[in-house]
């Protein structure tokens, strides 16, 4: 999962940052409206982490101009408004969910999970796909019981195939979901990715269970 | 008593009772010297009809012709009596059955005479208080009109007697005790009536003021809906008014007031909200030692801005206090500035600010050092925190008639003239930045109202060249 944190505070910023990677997130931050905005429109976020006091541009701005435009992605505003006709305004205005300042991080996660179960179509954190299991809440991965260990960027991978399994997932999709701005993607990342990540998941004796359309992307097999 | 109602009721009562009572009394008087006149007409007229019966022969003999059977009062038993006596040799000629009957006589009144009667007091026949009416007067004399022939003699034409008339005056005298007694119990109706009256019209007068003040009580907090109505009795319409205009006023005030605490509340929500975060992110990830340093030193940096915070918040909150407690003393505003700058160098230094100080060496005023000493250092941090790195800050101190007249400006690139209206509210920054800025955006407001309560004039304004000029002048 990628999120984009928008957020004026230097510390709260790097605080949500930090810890939304120690939860298994892929975070691109931005300081300002403009930023935020631009960011938005250019890259493919899971979540937009918003908040409403920013310089330059105003939150509820940037988030009227995201619906204008089209960009769906689901928006968590964080604001140190909690009058009700704040909370009406900024859902009316396209949020997807409200979170009043000062917050407890393990609510703010709980609604990150929930807003991506959402967006996804999905009922439960855990998805089955024929013997493989994975945990969206505590970002964890078994296989027929056994227990995966996986990277961040492997995961973010594996998470991305799953939600998306049986409909073919681009590389661009790929590379856009599963690296943030702290790495330079190149040319073969993601074709490394999967490699590694076939080889974690897949049967030592079967078809990989990721499968390659050529010039399109990589499909996740379903049963 | 602080009851209007009673006062007003009592106040009636005495002057509806008060004109009663006078009415009452004139009317007393009236009809008790109208029954008294009555009285005396009425004994005249029984003198009257006494002395008619007093006639003299022609030989100078006088004689009463009274029949008692048609003047009853005069028989035995009777209420009325009289005494007819001759005047030349003072002895009684006649008197009244009554009297013989009762074996009384009646004296005759000193001073009696000819021209008019005299009354007195004294006793009827009967016991009873009686009236006494005295006049000397000639006999009855006639005999000569009917016979022309008979000759009388000079002596007998003028023979004087005296009458003395009693008649029993007890009918006079129920009649006067009835006329007080209805007389006064008339008045204490009058009194009492006038009391029921004054209560009631009181009650009714008072009745507006009394739902004015219903309305009053039902009244929980200010509101803006005037629920005083302006088309109630006249001498209650300013004050409905005035009420309404208080509560709205009133409103007002509480509205600035929820808003002040709103944005008291959301300014402390942000570093709250950053601590927060800060301390679950670390205590959920721990992490290597240096980056748990700088969680502490973010932590630390936040409780110094959320006491600075608080320090301001409580500033304003004091602000009416010294305003009652100033505390006025010599002081040197130039002095103060250089000494503000001073503290300010490593700032200064690090934000590459060139400071231009125009300012006298000495200006003693008299002021509230302390009061005096916030606003400059306010307007001085305001400058350096918020002019450009490395521009010029421009502190002109300059004395006028008025006392001091200070100007502090700044390049302000993102400041426009519709700010300025602005720049004094609590908490407002440009572009509603709430975070990453060491001001909690109440110095401003602090020199306002600091300023007020010196009565120093502070303005702020900015130039056609981007420049911000806050300028505290005295007045």
């Amino acid at each position: 999962m990628k999120l984009l944190v928008v957020e004026d505070s230097r510390i709260l910023r790097e605080s949500l940052a930090l810890g939304l990677r120690g939860a298994g997130y892929l975070v691109d931050v931005s300081a300002d409206g403009e930023d935020a905005l631009w960011r938005a429109e250019a890259a493919i976020y899971d979540v937009v982490v918003l908040d409403l006091g920013l310089p330059k541009r105003d939150g509820l701005s940037v988030l009227a101009e995201m619906r204008a435009q089209g960009i769906a992605t689901p928006v968590l505003i964080l604001t140190a408004r909690d009058g009700v006709d704040d909370r009406v305004k900024g859902l009316r205005s396209g949020a997807d969910d409200y979170l009043v300042k000062p917050f407890a991080f393990d609510e703010l996660l709980a609604r990150l999970e929930a807003l991506t179960r959402r967006s996804n179509g999905i009922a439960k954190n855990v998805l089955h796909i024929d013997g493989l299991m994975i945990n969206l809440a505590d970002k964890t991965v078994t296989i027929n019981d056994v227990p995966v260990a996986l990277v961040r960027r492997e995961y973010a991978l594996l998470e991305l195939l799953c939600l998306k399994a049986g409909t073919v997932v681009s590389r661009a999709d790929i590379e856009a979901k599963i690296y943030d701005e702290h790495v330079e993607p190149n040319s073969n990342v993601v074709d490394a990715a999967v490699s590694i990540l076939r080889k974690a998941i897949d049967p030592p004796d079967g078809p990989s269970r990721i499968e390659t359309k050529r010039g399109q992307g990589y499909r996740l097999r379903r049963a | 008593m602080k009851s209007i109602r009673r006062r007003m009721a009592l106040w009636m009562t005495v002057a509806v009772f008060g004109v009663t009572a006078l009415f009452c009394g004139l009317t007393y008087v009236l009809v008790r010297n109208m029954l008294i006149v009555d009285f005396d007409r009425a004994v005249l007229e029984q003198f009257q009809s006494v002395a008619n019966t007093v006639k003299v022969w022609t030989d100078g003999d006088v004689y009463v012709e009274l029949n008692p059977t048609v003047m009853t009062g005069f028989a035995a038993g009777g209420d009325r009596a009289f005494v007819v006596r001759d005047v030349d040799v003072h002895e009684m000629i006649a008197q009244s059955i009554s009297l013989d009957a009762a074996g009384l006589t009646i004296a005759g009144l000193a001073g009696a005479n000819r021209d008019t009667p005299v009354f007195g007091e004294g006793t009827a026949p009967n016991g009873a208080d009686a009236v006494i009416v005295t006049q000397v007067m000639p006999a009855q004399w006639g005999w000569d009109i009917d016979d022309t022939t008979i000759e009388v003699t000079p002596e007998a034409r003028e023979k004087l007697v005296e009458i003395t008339l009693a008649v029993d005056d007890t009918p006079l005298t129920a009649r006067l005790r009835s006329l007080g007694m209805l007389t006064l119990s008339i008045a204490i109706a009058a009194a009492l009536a006038a009391g029921a009256a004054a209560l009631f019209t009181v009650s009714t007068v008072l009745r507006p003021l009394h739902d004015l003040a219903g309305r009053a009580a039902k009244i929980r907090e200010p509101s803006y809906s005037r629920p005083f109505p302006a088309d109630g009795p006249v001498e209650l319409q300013p004050i409905a008014e005035r009420l309404n205009d208080l509560l709205v006023r009133l409103a007002d005030a509480s509205l600035v007031e929820r808003r002040f605490t709103a944005d008291a509340a959301h300014e402390l929500r942000t570093p709250i909200a950053e601590l927060r975060t800060l301390t679950d992110v670390a205590l959920r990830f721990p992490t290597a030692p240096e980056q748990l340093e700088n969680v502490i030193r973010s932590s630390n940096d936040l409780s110094i801005r959320l006491t600075s915070l608080i320090d301001a918040l409580l500033g304003i909150a004091r602000k009416d206090a010294l305003a009652a407690g100033l505390q006025m003393a010599p002081t040197n505003p130039p002095d103060m500035i250089r000494q503000i700058i001073a503290s300010n160098a490593v700032t200064i230094a690090k934000r590459n600010l060139v400071f231009d100080v125009q300012a006298p060496q000495d200006h003693k005023i008299t002021s509230d050092v302390t009061l005096l000493q916030s606003i400059l250092t306010n307007l001085i941090e305001n400058a350096v925190s918020h002019a450009p790195q490395g521009s010029t800050v421009s502190v002109i101190y300059t004395v006028t008639q008025a006392g001091l007249h200070l100007r502090v400006t700044n390049p302000a690139p993102d400041l426009d003239a519709d700010d300025l209206d602005k720049v004094f509210e609590p908490f407002w920054r440009k572009d509603g930045q709430q975070s990453d800025r060491d001001h909690a955006g109440l110095g401003l407001a602090l020199c306002k109202g600091f300023a007020d309560i010196l009565s120093l004039d502070l303005q702020a304004r900015v130039t056609a060249d981007q420049q911000f000029e806050m300028i505290l002048k005295a007045t």
